[in-house]
Protein backbone atom coordinates (compact mmCIF):
# COMPACT_ATOMS: atom_id res chain seq x y z
CA UNK A 1 0.00 0.00 0.00
CA UNK A 2 3.15 2.29 0.27
CA UNK A 3 4.54 1.49 -2.85
CA UNK A 4 1.01 2.53 -4.10
CA UNK A 5 0.12 5.20 -2.52
CA UNK A 6 3.66 6.79 -3.16
CA UNK A 7 3.09 6.04 -6.97
CA UNK A 8 -0.37 7.71 -7.03
CA UNK A 9 1.26 10.87 -5.46
CA UNK A 10 4.44 10.98 -7.58
CA UNK A 11 2.01 10.93 -10.99
CA UNK A 12 -0.94 12.94 -9.90
CA UNK A 13 -0.01 15.08 -7.18
CA UNK A 14 0.33 18.08 -9.20
CA UNK A 15 -2.51 16.93 -12.26
CA UNK A 16 -4.67 19.63 -11.70
CA UNK A 17 -1.90 22.09 -12.33
CA UNK A 18 -1.02 23.86 -15.59
CA UNK A 19 2.61 22.16 -14.95
CA UNK A 20 1.82 18.81 -14.63
CA UNK A 21 2.86 16.54 -17.16
CA UNK A 22 3.03 12.63 -17.31
CA UNK A 23 7.27 11.38 -16.06
CA UNK A 24 9.22 10.68 -19.13
CA UNK A 25 10.80 7.55 -19.28
CA UNK A 26 14.01 8.29 -16.98
CA UNK A 27 12.04 9.81 -14.64
CA UNK A 28 9.64 6.66 -14.43
CA UNK A 29 12.47 4.29 -13.78
CA UNK A 30 14.16 6.42 -11.33
CA UNK A 31 10.31 6.34 -9.47
CA UNK A 32 10.11 2.67 -9.75
CA UNK A 33 13.60 1.76 -8.65
CA UNK A 34 12.75 4.35 -5.65
CA UNK A 35 10.26 2.32 -4.30
CA UNK A 36 12.47 -1.18 -5.20
CA UNK A 37 10.45 -2.20 -8.42
CA UNK A 38 13.09 -3.14 -10.55
CA UNK A 39 13.54 -5.15 -14.30
CA UNK A 40 12.04 -4.91 -17.53
CA UNK A 41 8.59 -5.35 -16.09
CA UNK A 42 8.88 -1.72 -14.76
CA UNK A 43 11.14 -0.56 -17.66
CA UNK A 44 8.79 1.75 -19.92
CA UNK A 45 11.00 1.64 -22.80
CA UNK A 46 11.95 -2.31 -22.27
CA UNK A 47 11.48 -4.63 -25.89
CA UNK A 48 11.29 -7.78 -23.76
CA UNK A 49 7.50 -7.51 -24.27
CA UNK A 50 7.36 -6.06 -27.82
CA UNK A 51 6.53 -8.30 -30.35
CA UNK B 1 -0.58 29.75 -20.73
CA UNK B 2 -0.45 27.51 -24.13
CA UNK B 3 -3.62 26.52 -25.57
CA UNK B 4 -3.18 22.70 -25.10
CA UNK B 5 -2.44 23.61 -21.74
CA UNK B 6 -5.61 25.48 -21.17
CA UNK B 7 -7.53 22.49 -22.47
CA UNK B 8 -5.88 20.22 -20.62
CA UNK B 9 -6.85 22.45 -17.12
CA UNK B 10 -10.34 22.92 -18.52
CA UNK B 11 -10.80 19.15 -18.36
CA UNK B 12 -9.22 18.84 -15.26
CA UNK B 13 -10.87 21.64 -13.61
CA UNK B 14 -14.50 20.52 -14.88
CA UNK B 15 -13.92 16.73 -13.67
CA UNK B 16 -12.56 18.01 -10.50
CA UNK B 17 -15.85 20.27 -10.13
CA UNK B 18 -18.82 17.16 -11.17
CA UNK B 19 -17.01 14.08 -10.55
CA UNK B 20 -17.91 13.38 -14.57
CA UNK B 21 -15.26 13.80 -17.40
CA UNK B 22 -16.31 16.90 -19.82
CA UNK B 23 -17.73 16.61 -23.51
CA UNK B 24 -16.07 18.19 -26.15
CA UNK B 25 -18.77 21.10 -26.49
CA UNK B 26 -18.28 21.61 -22.63
CA UNK B 27 -14.31 22.03 -22.69
CA UNK B 28 -14.59 24.60 -26.22
CA UNK B 29 -17.07 26.51 -24.02
CA UNK B 30 -14.72 26.71 -21.26
CA UNK B 31 -11.74 27.89 -23.69
CA UNK B 32 -13.32 29.60 -25.59
CA UNK B 33 -12.75 27.76 -28.58
CA UNK B 34 -14.09 25.81 -31.95
CA UNK B 35 -14.58 22.37 -31.52
CA UNK B 36 -11.87 21.61 -34.01
CA UNK B 37 -9.37 23.36 -32.10
CA UNK B 38 -9.93 22.14 -29.31
CA UNK B 39 -10.07 18.14 -30.54
CA UNK B 40 -6.68 18.54 -32.45
CA UNK B 41 -5.44 19.13 -28.84
CA UNK B 42 -7.34 16.59 -27.67
CA UNK B 43 -5.11 14.68 -30.26
CA UNK B 44 -1.90 16.24 -29.09
CA UNK B 45 -2.84 15.71 -25.30
CA UNK B 46 -3.32 12.14 -26.48
CA UNK B 47 -0.11 11.97 -28.06
CA UNK B 48 1.57 13.09 -24.87
CA UNK B 49 0.18 10.19 -23.10
CA UNK B 50 -2.01 12.68 -20.99
CA UNK B 51 -5.75 11.43 -21.98
CA UNK B 52 -7.28 8.29 -23.41
CA UNK B 53 -9.75 9.01 -25.85
CA UNK B 54 -12.45 6.50 -27.95
CA UNK B 55 -12.01 5.77 -31.40
CA UNK B 56 -14.23 8.64 -32.57
CA UNK B 57 -10.79 11.29 -31.21
CA UNK B 58 -13.67 13.74 -29.74
CA UNK B 59 -14.58 11.83 -26.66
CA UNK B 60 -12.18 11.27 -23.53
CA UNK B 61 -12.33 7.86 -21.93
CA UNK B 62 -10.11 8.28 -19.68
CA UNK B 63 -8.36 11.66 -18.27
CA UNK B 64 -5.79 9.57 -16.05
CA UNK B 65 -6.66 9.04 -13.06
CA UNK B 66 -9.75 9.90 -13.89
CA UNK B 67 -12.28 7.59 -15.72
CA UNK B 68 -15.47 9.09 -18.19
CA UNK B 69 -16.73 5.43 -17.32
CA UNK B 70 -18.20 4.02 -14.45
CA UNK B 71 -15.64 1.12 -13.02
CA UNK B 72 -15.43 -0.72 -9.96
CA UNK B 73 -13.91 1.84 -8.51
CA UNK B 74 -15.48 4.43 -7.06
CA UNK B 75 -13.94 7.12 -4.93
CA UNK B 76 -16.01 10.01 -2.69
CA UNK B 77 -13.55 13.13 -1.75
CA UNK B 78 -16.05 15.91 -0.45
CA UNK B 79 -19.35 15.17 -1.39
CA UNK B 80 -18.31 14.40 -4.71
CA UNK B 81 -18.09 10.56 -6.37
CA UNK B 82 -15.70 10.26 -9.08
CA UNK B 83 -14.41 6.63 -11.25
CA UNK B 84 -11.06 6.04 -11.57
CA UNK B 85 -9.28 3.33 -14.09
CA UNK B 86 -7.71 0.65 -11.66
CA UNK B 87 -6.77 0.83 -8.03
CA UNK B 88 -3.64 3.19 -8.63
CA UNK B 89 -5.82 5.53 -10.00
CA UNK B 90 -8.37 5.39 -7.17
CA UNK B 91 -5.57 6.78 -4.92
CA UNK B 92 -4.63 9.11 -7.93
CA UNK B 93 -7.52 10.66 -7.84
CA UNK B 94 -7.43 11.60 -4.16
CA UNK B 95 -3.59 12.58 -4.57
CA UNK B 96 -5.02 14.87 -7.54
CA UNK B 97 -7.48 16.51 -5.25
CA UNK B 98 -5.53 16.85 -2.18
CA UNK B 99 -7.90 16.05 0.65
CA UNK B 100 -8.87 13.09 2.35
CA UNK B 101 -11.06 10.25 0.18
CA UNK B 102 -12.82 7.02 0.40
CA UNK B 103 -12.23 4.28 -2.51
CA UNK B 104 -14.63 1.69 -2.81
CA UNK B 105 -13.69 -1.29 -4.70
CA UNK B 106 -13.90 -4.87 -4.68
CA UNK B 107 -11.26 -7.51 -4.35
CA UNK B 108 -10.61 -9.01 -8.07
CA UNK B 109 -9.84 -12.69 -6.47
CA UNK B 110 -12.47 -13.19 -4.20
CA UNK B 111 -14.92 -10.17 -5.22
CA UNK B 112 -15.35 -8.89 -1.87
CA UNK B 113 -15.89 -5.35 -1.83
CA UNK B 114 -13.50 -3.44 -0.33
CA UNK B 115 -13.58 0.16 1.66
CA UNK B 116 -10.33 2.00 2.08
CA UNK B 117 -10.26 5.54 4.24
CA UNK B 118 -7.16 7.48 2.87
CA UNK B 119 -6.26 10.94 4.74
CA UNK B 120 -3.61 13.45 3.42
CA UNK B 121 -0.98 11.15 4.73
CA UNK B 122 -2.23 8.12 3.09
CA UNK B 123 -3.66 4.99 3.56
CA UNK B 124 -2.98 2.94 6.49
CA UNK B 125 -1.01 -0.44 5.81
CA UNK B 126 -2.91 -3.26 4.78
CA UNK B 127 -2.40 -6.81 3.72
CA UNK B 128 -4.08 -5.97 -0.05
CA UNK B 129 -2.07 -5.92 -2.95
CA UNK B 130 -1.90 -4.49 -6.02
CA UNK B 131 -1.74 -6.30 -9.06
CA UNK B 132 -0.64 -5.11 -12.33
CA UNK B 133 -0.94 -7.24 -15.15
CA UNK B 134 1.03 -4.98 -18.00
CA UNK B 135 4.29 -4.77 -18.40
CA UNK B 136 5.15 -0.78 -18.01
CA UNK B 137 6.21 -0.57 -21.48
CA UNK B 138 2.83 -1.72 -23.06
CA UNK B 139 0.76 0.40 -20.54
CA UNK B 140 -0.48 3.26 -23.73
CA UNK B 141 -0.80 0.51 -26.22
CA UNK B 142 -4.12 -0.01 -24.86
CA UNK B 143 -4.57 1.98 -21.42
CA UNK B 144 -8.31 0.57 -21.09
CA UNK B 145 -7.17 -3.18 -20.58
CA UNK B 146 -4.01 -2.09 -18.56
Amino acid sequence: MDQLWHLAVTWYGTRLEPVSRRPAAAEMRQIFESIGLRGDFWDPQADSFRQ
Amino acid sequence: MDFDTRVKVAIYTATAESGRVPALADVAHRVQASPEAVTEAFARLRASRLLWLEPDGITIRIAPPFSAVPTQHLVSVAGIDYFATCAWDALGIVAALRQTGVVHSRCEQSLEPLELDVPLKGPDPSPWLFHCLVPAAKWWDDLVFT
